[in-house]
């Protein structure tokens, strides 16, 4: 004789076994005792209420809820917003630098070779030293000049300026920030280049190399 | 939203108003179902101050998720799973230490001599304790049968499980209690209350 399952117990529970549960239930002996345990079990459960709290911690839980999710940021748009935050700080401080670094570099590229084409004297700006007008052996506070003495070309205060600023700029940084040049836009920038300016950006490549050894 | 109008409004349709930025929408669904909410988080940690830690964040997590909510879904289901969760997540992580014995019950009634009242309270606690060994789905499925009265399909559905299984539940759950409570178990319908 297969017994009530547990399913059923709690059909009968409620009342609400069908007729061929009904019927078994009527002729075995352990099933019935087995239903009238549970629902004295049932009934113990029921009469355990929980202590109402007062109406004042009604009256202030809408408050408390509501200041919780004001105070309290959502776990997901925090863990994103960190990231975020993170990789727009790194932005905001690169992309400025990288602007002034292509655009000093464009005026390096094509100062350089204004003066092949057409040589001049110098002019006393030009051999102005980086920290004239300072006070003598200090440097400017925000440019490093202290490394720059022989780098090529080391008479561009541009250039010194544009290697300073981007002395800390790490690659990583870079690529976190979403701000490396596409593939192949350097190449499609340099076949953009006039013959002057291939040479000079040549010239240039060849001095940094030179001058790291490489 | 008008007062008067709030009360007629669906718990869906207060869900419809909150995502559209009424705030004042979601202190009305606050309103409504935090007893609900406090009472069954009560009776997984046992405690007033957990309780109500719980079924607060039971609520600002409900009102994060407030834009995921689908409208086909019934809301006290969608909120009941989510204080469900909160709650054994809770368990999970620590055992939180029941009410003391004096403040668990209510004062006894005008009526009720004092010795059946202590009665009562003892094996108030006694039942309490017992339904906080059960294991957690059968805890679960139990205080939601029991005390607050949802139907199996609506169970299964907060549980995650099929409408057998939290039947199966149900019915494990009491024979559990049965054997945590051995003689402690009373007959109320021959009791002398």
């Amino acid at each position: 004789m297969n017994h009530l399952s547990d399913v059923q117990f709690t059909a009968a529970l409620e009342d609400e076994l069908d007729p061929a549960g009904s019927a078994h239930l009527d002729a075995c002996g352990a099933c019935a005792a087995k239903v009238r345990g549970l629902r004295t079990v049932l009934a113990s459960v029921l009469h355990a209420p929980v202590a109402e709290p007062s109406p004042l911690f009604w009256e202030h839980f809408g408050a408390r809820v509501n200041k919780a999710i004001d105070s309290a940021q959502p776990p997901a748009a925090a863990s994103w917003g960190w990231t975020a935050n993170r990789g727009w700080l790194a932005a905001a401080a690169i992309v400025p630098l990288v602007m002034m670094i292509g655009a000093l570099a464009l005026y390096v590229i094509r100062s350089g070779a204004d003066e092949r084409s057409r040589p001049a004297p110098r002019t006393a700006a030009a051999e102005k030293p980086l920290d004239a007008g300072l006070p003598a052996g200090r440097a400017p506070a925000a440019v490093d000049t202290s490394d720059l003495a022989g780098d090529p070309p080391d008479d561009d205060r541009a250039w010194a300026l544009m290697r300073s600023l981007a002395i800390d700029l790490h690659y990583d940084d870079a690529r976190e920030a979403g701000i490396l040049p596409r593939p192949g836009a350097i190449e499609t920038a340099a076949t953009e280049l006039s013959a002057l300016e291939r040479a000079e950006l040549v010239r240039l490549l060849q001095d940094e190399l030179k001058r790291t050894g490489a | 939203m008008p007062q008067t109008d709030a009360q007629a409004v669906a718990d869906e349709e207060l869900v419809g108003a909150c995502v559209a930025g009424d705030r004042s929408a979601f202190d009305l669904l606050v309103g409504r179902h935090q007893r609900q909410i406090y009472k069954l988080c009560f009776r997984f940690v046992g405690n007033h101050e957990d309780a109500s830690e719980l079924a607060q964040d039971a609520f600002v997590r409900a009102y994060r998720a407030l834009p995921k909510f689908e409208r086909t879904a019934k809301f006290t289901t969608w909120l009941h799973r989510i204080a469900v969760n909160v709650c054994l997540n809770r368990l999970s992580v620590k055992r939180p230490p029941h009410e003391p014995f004096a403040d668990v019950e209510s004062a006894p009634s005008r009526d009720e001599r004092a010795d059946v009242a202590v009665l009562r309270q003892e094996r108030a606690v006694w039942v309490r304790a017992a339904v906080a060994r059960l294991p957690q789905k059968q805890r679960a499925t139990l205080i939601l049968r029991a005390y607050h009265d949802l139907p199996h399909d609506e169970i299964a559905r907060i549980m995650g499980s099929s409408v057998s299984a939290a039947k199966a539940n149900f019915c494990h759950a009491l024979g559990n209690l049965k054997k945590l409570l051995g003689e402690r178990v009373v007959d109320h319908h021959e009791s002398p209350e």
